[in-house]
């Protein structure tokens, strides 16, 4: 190898044993820091916590633990982005999901009491960026592209076993983003983009034109699939990417379009396994006002109001899901990750490192913390 | 597996070539710092810079595009007369790869006409990593239905096979040179050729008139307002443009310097496909792309909003669009000799680094300091 000067960056996807290696340079943290954290996470037990990736400036890409009012309890430091983190409360555990081409996964003790573990998908697979866990948490579920025939693919991981992969079942669509487990626990319902993605290429959309973005309801015993709705050809360039079930066990998307900003139709939606996708009620923004994206959406502790977030539009919505219309709406720039934060109430943070949290329809009373230096990415998750 | 060791190490080394050259631009350039504040760039305000990026780098270049593809779909034709001569091939062959040039600045414009209609894949259809255009592309050719050569009917049919992707695959084509004479079949491959050259020029006419008259796109991205449903203030309009440039940066970025750095970092060293390859044109869309950029760049004034505080930045900058430049023009040939030597790897590794810290002093610095504000989930979200 030439001695040059640019011979190596932050970007580690160029091989992926090299970019794993990277991973566990971040991941070597002294076993006291670990128990440090750990005593912070239990001083901190009564605080309202959440978990996102972030952005730090000079530190690179992390996944954070953060409360309401603006303590960072815990950093993990990453050498690539993180996309979504998926959350296992009842055994304190979580995954940091690699953006897409993701190449890593890494699992992490909540309160610190153990060091995290770095798991891969196959050679021939990369993570979409989210992953569920299974109710008893033996398993979780990852969104993967298989890279050689562009299909979209459910990896199975058992957690009790070092995140050993011990099965697949197919997404039924090309493009699977997110997916989230119904309290049923045995239904998956994954949210297929529609288009993939070169790993070549990073994140350049193939064949665009070709998209036939679903949502599919997968039991998860069987793969078998139980249900699949998807779009009509008029709007198929709306790839349905985020998820979030009601109270009444309807399932909303929120899409991100792919063409004209324009063109773009209405951006949230619903479905149930034995009822198609509806589009929201009209009289909400329309989709070119919300500037053709969604960035996550969420469903409120009681069940029944929907916040969804429009990053380039730097506004957040707020849904009745019973009724299907837009009730309130915030004016917050940047604004992508959302969590259930209460009955009605929700958090939001920012790629300007803010964290907000509100009564959904209420226009006073919300607590806006800042943490400097922070851009939080496209998922904030209540721990 | 590279140890946790030599990761920090390669690591340092980059670290340290960052401080190498910002330290050099630092003591090198005090005295052209100082001269650029007195007559250097102007900022310009940011309906200024939406103006200037309409009026003096799109619409220029539509209307060059727009000429380009006229000028292929007659050399095209040419190739297909029957007593079209000798030098019918190479006039046809050049006028694609004038096409490609004139088509790079306009990538990057992925908003208003462009964006509608998916013409921006019926002009380039790419990436495309499993061959997709030829492979349907070789089925409407194994059919031959005639209908497909009629004026109009290719929009029809799928995007793969209407634009540069699959005319570069007739054009430049060894086994099957495109010519009239032959068999049926050879009348065919030129009867698509003219066919494909015939809607990107379609295309072309559909972008250029979708920019102008009392609906166009101009008057819309001009006007910002409580009642443009696009833009409702110029801050709107202003980010759209620096988005642009921002994408035009990560395009060379993920469409050619990490493909190509990817490939000749295995052991052993592959070929990574990108695109034009086959009408030796890859360096002529990089050399484009960049040339575009640098006047996207200059067209926003952006030079002039480094902070009063970061002299440096500005023989950093200067460094790294020079360097852009000569990588750019190496790459072709740095790809044609020895893979992975030592020249090629130091190109596209050099390559990389530029685009990538030109696009971060844009994004966190020049375009901030010019109140365009591109938030992290905005810019690129998933």
């Amino acid at each position: 190898m030439p001695g040059s000067s640019w011979g190596s960056t932050s970007w580690m996807a160029i091989d992926r044993r090299r970019f794993v290696a990277g991973a566990l340079v971040a991941l070597a943290a002294p076993r006291a820091v670990l128990h440090a954290e750990a005593r912070a996470a239990g001083q901190a037990a009564a605080d309202v916590v959440y978990a996102a990736a972030a952005r730090r400036a000079g530190n690179g890409y992390a996944v954070l633990l953060v409360t309401e009012d603006g303590r960072i309890l815990r950093e993990i430091p990453l050498t690539a982005r993180a996309h979504d983190i998926a959350i296992d409360r009842e055994r304190r555990r979580a995954v940091a999901c690699a953006r897409r081409p993701g190449y890593f996964a890494l699992a992490f003790d909540l309160d610190g009491h153990a060091e995290p573990e770095v798991f891969v998908p196959p050679e021939d697979r990369h993570f979409y960026g989210h992953g569920a866990f299974s109710p008893d948490g033996r398993l979780i579920y990852m969104t993967e592209h298989d890279i050689e025939t562009g299909e979209g693919v459910i990896g199975v991981y058992d957690t009790g076993n070092g995140f050993r992969r011990v099965g697949e079942f197919p997404s039924y669509g090309i493009g699977p983003h997110e997916a989230i487990l119904l309290p049923d626990g045995r239904t998956l319902v994954a949210a297929n983009g529609g288009f993939g993605s070169d790993p070549a290429t990073g994140r350049e959309s193939i064949d665009l034109a070709g998209m036939e973005p679903t949502m599919s309801f997968i039991d998860v015993e069987t793969g078998a699939l139980k249900a699949q709705h998807g779009l009509p050809p008029e709007i198929n360039l709306l790839s349905i990417r985020h998820l979030a079930a009601d109270a009444s066990g309807a399932v909303w998307f929120g899409g991100q379009w792919q063409g004209a900003i324009e063109d773009a139709p209405a951006l949230i939606g619903r479905a149930r396994l034995d009822r198609p996708i509806a589009l929201v009620e009209p009289g909400g923004p329309a989709g070119d006002t919300l500037r053709g994206y969604i960035g996550s959406v969420a469903v409120c502790a009681e069940g029944r109001l929907l916040a969804a977030s429009a990053p380039r539009a730097g506004r957040v919505i707020y849904a009745d899901t019973e009724t299907g219309r837009i009730v309130h709406e915030v004016a917050l720039k940047d604004a992508c990750g959302l969590a259930g934060s209460g009955p009605r109430a929700f958090a939001i943070s920012t790629g300007h490192g803010v964290v907000r949290v509100e009564e959904a329809a209420q226009e006073s009373g919300a607590l806006e913390t800042r943490f400097p230096s922070t851009e939080f990415d496209n998922h904030l998750r209540r721990v | 597996m590279v140890s946790p060791r030599s990761f920090r190490v390669t690591f340092d080394r980059f670290a340290r070539g960052v401080a190498r050259v910002a330290t050099a631009a630092a003591i090198t350039l005090v005295g052209a710092t100082a001269a650029v504040a007195e007559s250097g760039p102007q900022p310009k305000p940011q309906a200024v810079v939406v103006r200037d990026a309409v009026d003096q780098f799109i619409l220029p270049r539509i209307d060059t595009f727009k000429t380009r593809t006229r000028e292929l779909t007659q050399a095209v034709a040419g190739v297909c007369e029957p007593d079209a001569k000798s030098t019918a091939l190479q006039a046809a062959q050049a006028a694609f790869v004038e096409t490609v040039r004139a088509w790079a600045p306009l990538d990057l414009i992925r908003f208003g006409p462009s964006a509608r209609n998916h013409r921006l894949e019926r002009v380039l259809f790419w990436p495309d990593p499993r061959a997709t255009a030829e492979r349907q592309l070789n089925a409407l050719l194994a059919a031959r239905a005639p209908e497909l050569l009629e004026p109009g009917a290719l929009a029809a049919q799928s995007v793969a096979v209407q634009g540069l992707t699959a005319l570069e695959a007739l054009v430049f084509n060894d086994k099957h040179r495109l010519g009239s004479a032959g068999d049926d079949a050879a009348r065919y491959r030129c009867g698509m050729a003219r066919a494909i050259a015939s809607a990107l020029d379609t295309v072309a006419g559909e972008i250029q008139s979708g920019w102008v008259g009392e609906d166009g796109y101009r008057a819309k991205i001009l006007n910002p307002g409580p009642e443009n449903r696009l833009y409702r203030d110029t801050s709107e309009s202003a980010r759209e443009i620096a988005k642009a440039l921002v994408l035009g940066f990560d395009l060379v970025r993920d469409r050619i310097a990490l493909p190509e750095l990817q490939a000749i970092s295995r052991t052993p060293p592959r070929r990574a496909r990108l695109p034009f390859e086959r009408a030796n044109a890859t360096g002529v869309f990089l050399v484009a792309t960049i040339g575009a950029l640098r006047d996207l760049y200059e067209a926003c004034a952006f030079e002039a909003r480094v902070g009063a505080d970061k002299g440096w930045m500005t023989g950093f900058l200067t460094a790294g669009w020079n360097g852009l430049m000569v990588e750019s023009e190496r790459f072709d040939r740095v790809r044609k000799g020895e893979i992975a030597s030592k020249d090629h790897l130091h190109v596209v590794r050099k390559l990389r680094f530029d685009v990538t810290s030109i696009r971060q002093i844009v994004v966190r610095e020049l375009a901030a300091n010019a109140g365009i504000i591109m938030g992290l989930n905005e810019l690129d979200g998933d």
